[in-house]
């Protein structure tokens, strides 16, 4: 008999998504949801025996009405068809903090690992026949620092076993950047000796070994520019012989992507840049192959005659409303700040003039902390913190394309003179 | 460096145009308005640094009609070498440096001893033009200020402060440290005040839908439990009322059979036997006064009897011959009418006949008439006249015929008509033959002629000898017609037979004679006629009087007198006979009956009594001491015993199944808690589930208002959301603060740089400037000063006195220029320092100064002109004839 399941993580519902734009933020949250109900949808047209979630199922302690009352509707779906759900909290929702989600209810196919101590379970199908064992544990309190991953119960023979845990794996691809909870190391995977290791915590997706199977599914939906590409879950079949088989199957209907755009330097006009856009968004995402509605960031670099346009915000605006329109995407971010004038820094820098001594002093800056300092602003807006290298590391993060915007100011943007 | 020549093969309007060998240290460049003093300038700025803008569709001195641009110049750097720079601009700007023997591709590149001053510097500060020496207003002197003592002399420069206060202006509407202005951090965080509100209020919110939530799964569990005890509640209810009334009613037919007990041996006993005792009794007082009634009617009866007489028998049982006659009545009335009338018609004929005789008959009506007129043959009358009529009528034509052929011979004017057209044709024929004188015509005319000659002799002819002959033979004719008229005359006399006929009427006989006879004989015939049917009804009422005389005889009744009396009497007799017959046959029949009654009445009391004892005897044994109470007994336990089986009849009726019900109820009874036992139980159930729907109405209530309260609440943002918007403000927030210290950071650096700049380069120009203004105002004022104070501005020193004065108002605008003119040449000087000195060019710079002054200035460019090489521009000739007479200068016209 295969054992069959899906495993999905870090989902992090109700997560605050950041813009000002109210209707931006519904659509994403329905989006969200719609990502989730896409796995059910997978889980029971596969037949699965049972729906793994390792963890970060919520974003934080509240949970809305809806978001709960959406839920339950799921795992009730879940429920009808006899699938169990297996979920093991993350740092994000540790289970010491689930009672704060007073408005949820769990349908009774939902096991939580609650505990750090490994727990098993075993899953049988509409029979009665087991067909695999899952062994889980989960975060109690938001800062795991344990390896819980060590104490997880032994083998149990005779049909596959599966672990299911969010935890930080050391050396993982793409690890760095994220919390250390629950860290563990590939040995310690190793160890144990099952098929199959459904992790969660790091958000891009990630096949870290083979023997055994060890993937962490990414999030289910990206929720920020940073979180790219295709996202969504893997439905893991372990057939008799324990051949594994894991598919990654895309859930999102939206797509978060950043394409970098350097070769503007010989456009000049602001229709034949949006062209340039346009055909370099949708070269990027013919080539990803990606099917959802896009959130497409398009960072642009390198010298443009149009520099002073895409420092206008009017400009950017139009020009992110005409490609979301022809993208037909949800979002289009167009991101300028690297872009510079068509000039020699180096002569105007030598200049001698007032300009020609402030691009000395500026490059100057970048090594010389005390003049670093003693040009501060008298107060810190944008810094609280009142160490000297917190405020250094922070003064000298000011000074990234200042050159542009110097030239820019001293020269009130017309250089054809120069 | 100086320029030793200069060539223009083709730039802008100079078209192969040479300096010749420049020699001075000063050249004057004369030339009228127009005549390219200003394209030298660029020329000189082509040949050090290039072409600007490199394009030649650009590049303003791309001669007109041409592709291309050159020039070139041979000039001396400062170090002694000779080189010559040539410059061509076509699809690409190309340029040569031949130094020696060697020529250098330097692109269009400048040259390299310029290297050390920007291109634009050197046009901004290299070349002064009259308008460059006009002192600007106060205003614009804080430019002048930046430019030339902050090294912002490129016009592309903005000035610093004005840059300074920009980026202050900036960064305080993004952020400010104090509480002054609306910076867009003052927005957000209000914003974020506001929002964090709403935070708070939603998470209130969220808190209250988990309650609602809770509330409503406690009432919904309530109403469960409820409506699970109401279930209960009705279940029992329902069978108690379904089970109870049947329970009560069979207690009830158990009571009243032990009531009813034995009272089946009195069945015989009728159902109600005091009412019938007492009706009994009733009867029997009735049926006694009835047989007394009957007795007295019997005897009326039979009084009734004797009015029917023998003469009224005898009279009815001759009814059958009687009564013919009796209806014989009418027709007997109806005859003597009928004689009576026909008596009258008779006279009316007689008088008619009469009157009818004496139009017609000669002598009117006489016996003889009588006997005439019954002979007279009608038919053989009739064709008599005919006869008669028809040989009158041949008669009477052959007369007039005989007196017309009569008449038309003794007529002259016949004749003399027919002359007359016979000649009228002759003269007509004859005078169209002589006047005429066409062929047609006297033709025409010869026919008329002829014609009219033609019927002259023709009509002559024929009245000729026939007239007298036909005259005899129609007179013959008329003789032997009137014969036979007298024949048939005589015959219709004949057939009248001899009746009295009025001659004249005898003449000529026709049809009226006819009518007339025939009316006579009508009338005589209705006369005779009448006469028959009177006779025949007489003798009818004389045989019906003789056969009512003949019953009177039978009856023993008298004659009247007259028939009609006679069949009056009988009538009236028989119809008296008949009542009483009547009478007697009803009273007779009443008789019988009266029997009959009587003997059943004596029957029926008999009877009546005989029942009452029985009745009495029936109820001896039951409880009373007399009758009554004996009977109310029977009547008490036979009602028991009714109801009882009415109840019982009830039961089945309605219940079909009324077995099983009483097994329940037998079962249910036995059992405690399965069933209410009277109905203060039910009553109290019914009022708890009363109770029990009250409150499931408050709780359903309840839990639609709390759902309708949900479904509002979900409405309202969630947290999450609020949140994002949270985090959306802090990131502009963030990103302002770190654009706000951008741009602090960059207003620092800018200062920063100005200070710097000032400092290493402002003591350098105000010494050389003073230096300059001691020679150019004859050391009136002799230096210069930054006033580096609250009131930031330039300085001078008088000469004189060592007095600082600010350089504005209210100095001279001629001495405010010449300090102006004093800080550019220092500023030369300041930036070719120990560098090749590049020339200095003055278009029109100098020529409004006065004569001192221009002198003054002139003494000091020939000092300068031994450091630097000076080209002056102008277009008048008392100036290019001063300076080649004061300084030596070299004039190189372009007229």
């Amino acid at each position: 008999m295969t054992f069959r399941f899906l495993h999905m993580a870090d989902v992090h519902f109700d997560t605050p998504f950041q813009s000002r734009d109210e209707g931006l933020r519904k659509f994403l949250k329905e989006s969200m949801r719609a990502a989730f109900k896409a796995g059910v949808d997978l889980a029971i047209a596969k037949e699965a025996h049972c729906f793994l979630i390792a963890g970060d199922l919520f974003d934080n302690d509240t949970l809305s009405f809806s978001t709960g009352k959406f839920l339950h509707q799921q795992l009730e779906r879940l429920n009808t068809e006899g699938i169990r759900v297996l979920y093991s909290p993350g740092n994000h929702d540790p289970s010491g903090n689930l009672h704060k989600l007073g408005g949820m209810k769990w349908p009774s196919n939902v096991h939580i690992f609650n505990k750090n101590m490994p727990d098993t379970v075993t899953i049988s199908d509409k029979r009665g026949t087991v067909v695999g064992v899952v062994h889980g544990a989960g975060h109690e309190a938001k800062k795991e620092g344990r390896n819980i991953v060590k104490g997880f119960n032994s083998y149990v023979e005779g049909v596959p076993n599966v672990g299911l845990v969010h935890a930080f794996v050391s050396g993982a691809k793409d690890a760095e950047g994220h919390d250390r909870y629950a860290p563990c190391s590939i040995d310690d995977l190793r160890q144990a000796g099952y098929e199959y290791w459904a992790l969660g915590h790091i958000h891009k997706r990630a096949e870290l070994i083979d023997m055994p199977k060890t993937v962490y599914p990414g999030n289910i939906m990206g929720r920020n520019p940073g979180e790219t590409g295709s996202k969504g879950a893997y439905f893991v079949e372990i057939d008799e012989t324990y051949g594994v088989k894991a598919d990654f199957h895309n859930l999102s209907p939206v797509i978060w992507d950043i394409v970098y755009i350097n070769d503007i330097s010989d456009i000049n006009d602001l229709n034949s840049l949006e062209n340039k856009l346009y055909s370099s968004a949708l070269e990027y995402i013919e080539k990803q192959s990606y099917s959802g509605r896009m959130l497409l960031r398009l960072v642009l670099s390198g010298k443009s005659p149009l520099h002073r346009e895409l420092r206008d915000r009017d400009t950017i605006f139009e020009l992110c409303d005409s490609l979301k329109a022809s993208l037909n995407a949800v979002l289009i971010e167009l991101i300028t700040d690297d872009i510079t004038r068509p000039l020699e820094f180096n002569n105007l820098r030598n200049g001698l003039h007032v300009l020609g001594t402030a691009l000395s002093i500026t490059e100057g800056l970048k090594e010389d902390d005390e003049l670093l300092l003693r040009l501060k602003p008298g107060s810190l807006a944008g810094l609280t913190g009142s160490r000297r290298d917190e405020i250094l590391k922070y003064l000298k993060s000011l000074l990234d394309n200042l050159d542009g915007e110097l030239i820019e100011r001293l020269t009130g943007g017309d250089t054809s003179e120069i | 460096m100086r320029f030793k020549a200069v060539k223009a093969q083709s730039f802008g309007c100079l078209e192969n145009w040479e300096s010749g060998e420049i020699t001075g240290n000063i050249a004057v460049i004369y030339g009228n308005n127009e005549a390219g003093k200003t394209t030298v300038f660029n020329l000189v700025n082509t040949i050090l640094y290039g072409w600007s803008p490199s394009s030649r569709d650009t590049n303003p001195y791309i001669p007109w009609g041409s592709n291309s641009g050159e020039c070139s110049a041979v000039l001396f750097t400062k170090d002694g070498k000779e080189m010559e720079i040539h410059r061509r601009l076509r699809s690409k700007a190309e340029g040569t440096l031949i130094l020696g023997d060697r020529s250098i591709n330097i692109s269009n590149n400048p040259a390299a001893f310029v290297d050390f001053l920007p291109h634009e510097i050197f046009n901004e500060v290299y070349a002064l033009t009259v308008d460059h020496l006009r002192f600007p207003n106060n205003t614009v002197w804080q430019k002048v200020q930046d430019q030339l003592l902050g090294g912002q002399y490129t016009s592309f420069l903005q000035p610093v402060h004005a840059v300074v206060s920009k980026l202050e202006s900036e960064s305080n509407s993004l952020w400010r440290p104090d509480r002054y202005g609306n910076p867009r951090e003052k927005q957000l965080k209000e914003e974020l005040k506001n929002l964090n509100i709403r935070l708070q209020q939603t998470q209130d919110n969220e808190k209250k839908m988990d309650d609602i939530i809770r509330e409503l799964e406690s009432i919904e569990t309530e109403i469960s439990t409820l409506l699970d005890k109401k279930a209960e509640l009705t279940l029992l209810i329902d069978r108690s009322e379904r089970l109870y009334p049947v329970k009560r009613k069979l207690e009830k037919v158990k009571e009243l059979n032990e009531k009813a007990g034995n009272i089946g041996i009195y069945d015989d006993v009728p159902l109600n036997p005091m009412e019938i005792i007492k009706n009994l009794e009733t009867q029997c007082s009735i049926l006694d006064k009835k047989y007394r009634d009957v007795l007295e009617e019997k005897k009326e009866i039979t009084k009734q009897l004797g009015k029917f007489t023998p003469q009224d028998r005898r009279i009815y049982e001759n009814k059958d011959i009687i009564s013919p006659v009796i209806k014989s009545y009418g027709q007997f009335s109806s005859d003597i009418n009928t004689v009576s009338d026909l008596e009258s018609e008779t006279g009316r004929f007689k008088d008619r006949i009469k009157n009818k005789a004496r139009e017609c008959l000669q002598g009117g009506w006489n016996s003889e008439t009588l006997k005439s007129l019954n002979s007279i043959d009608e038919a053989e009358l009739r064709a008599s006249i005919d006869s008669f009529k028809k040989i009158n009528y041949d008669y009477k034509e052959q007369r007039a015929r005989l007196t017309g052929i009569k008449a038309d011979k003794g007529n002259p004017n016949r004749g003399r008509l027919n002359n007359l057209i016979s000649l009228i044709l002759l003269i007509t024929g004859a005078a169209g033959f002589l006047l005429s004188s066409e062929t047609s015509v006297k033709f025409v005319s010869i026919f008329a002629a002829l014609s009219g000659v033609l019927i002259f002799f023709l009509l002559r002819s024929q009245q000729g000898g026939t007239n007298t002959g036909q005259i005899k033979e129609e007179t013959a004719r008329l003789n032997k017609i009137n014969s036979l008229r007298e024949s048939a005359l005589n015959a219709v006399k004949s057939s009248l037979k001899g009746l009295n006929i009025a001659a004249v009427r005898l003449e000529e006989p026709n049809e009226s004679l006819l009518v007339d006879v025939n009316t006579l004989k009508d009338l005589l015939f209705n006369i005779e006629d009448i006469s028959d049917k009177k006779n025949k009804i007489d003798r009818r009422i004389k045989k019906g009087y003789e056969e009512i005389l003949r019953i009177l005889d039978m009856l023993l009744l008298p004659d009247q007198g007259d028939i009609l009396k006679n069949i009056n009497m009988l009538d009236n007799l028989l119809g008296q006979a008949q009542i009483k017959h009547s009478e007697y046959i009803n009273s007779n029949s009443k008789l019988h009956a009266i029997e009959s009654i009587i003997k059943d009445t004596e029957n029926s009391l008999r009877e009546a009594v005989s029942k009452r004892e029985s009745i009495i005897d029936g109820i001896e044994e039951l409880d009373g001491t007399c009758v009554e109470e004996k009977l109310l007994e029977l009547e008490v336990r036979r009602d028991s015993r009714q109801k009882a089986k009415a109840i019982l009849e009830e039961l089945e009726h309605d219940y079909t199944d009324l077995g099983h019900i009483i097994t329940e109820i037998n079962n249910n009874s036995s059992q405690p808690g399965l069933w209410i036992f009277d109905e203060a139980q039910i009553i109290r159930s019914k009022t708890e589930r009363d109770q029990l729907d009250a409150r499931l109405n408050y709780l359903n209530q309840e839990s639609g208002s709390i759902k309708k309260e949900l479904e509002q609440r979900q409405e309202m943002q969630s947290v999450d959301d609020i949140r994002g918007e949270i985090a959306g403000i802090e990131a502009e927030r963030k990103k302002n603060a770190f654009e706000r210290d951008r741009l602090q950071l960059l207003k620092n650096i800018i200062q920063e740089a100005d200070r710097q700049f000032r400092e290493e380069n402002q003591p350098d120009i105000l010494q050389r400037a003073g230096n300059y203004l001691g020679i150019i105002t004859g050391g009136r004022y002799d230096r210069l000063y930054i006033n580096e104070g609250e009131n930031k501005g330039l300085e001078v020193r008088m000469g004189c006195t060592g007095r600082l004065l600010e350089v504005g108002q209210p100095l001279s605008r001629g001495t405010r220029e010449q300090i102006y003119l004093s800080l550019r040449l220092a500023l030369l000087d300041h930036l070719d320092n120990e560098k090749e000195s590049l020339p200095l060019f003055l278009d029109e710079a100098l020529v409004n100064w006065d004569s001192i002054r221009l002198d003054n200035i002139l003494e000091l460019l020939n000092d300068i002109s031994l450091r630097r090489q000076v080209f002056i521009f102008t277009c008048h000739k008392w100036f290019a004839d001063k300076i080649e007479s004061y300084n030596k200068g070299q004039i190189i016209s372009l007229i």
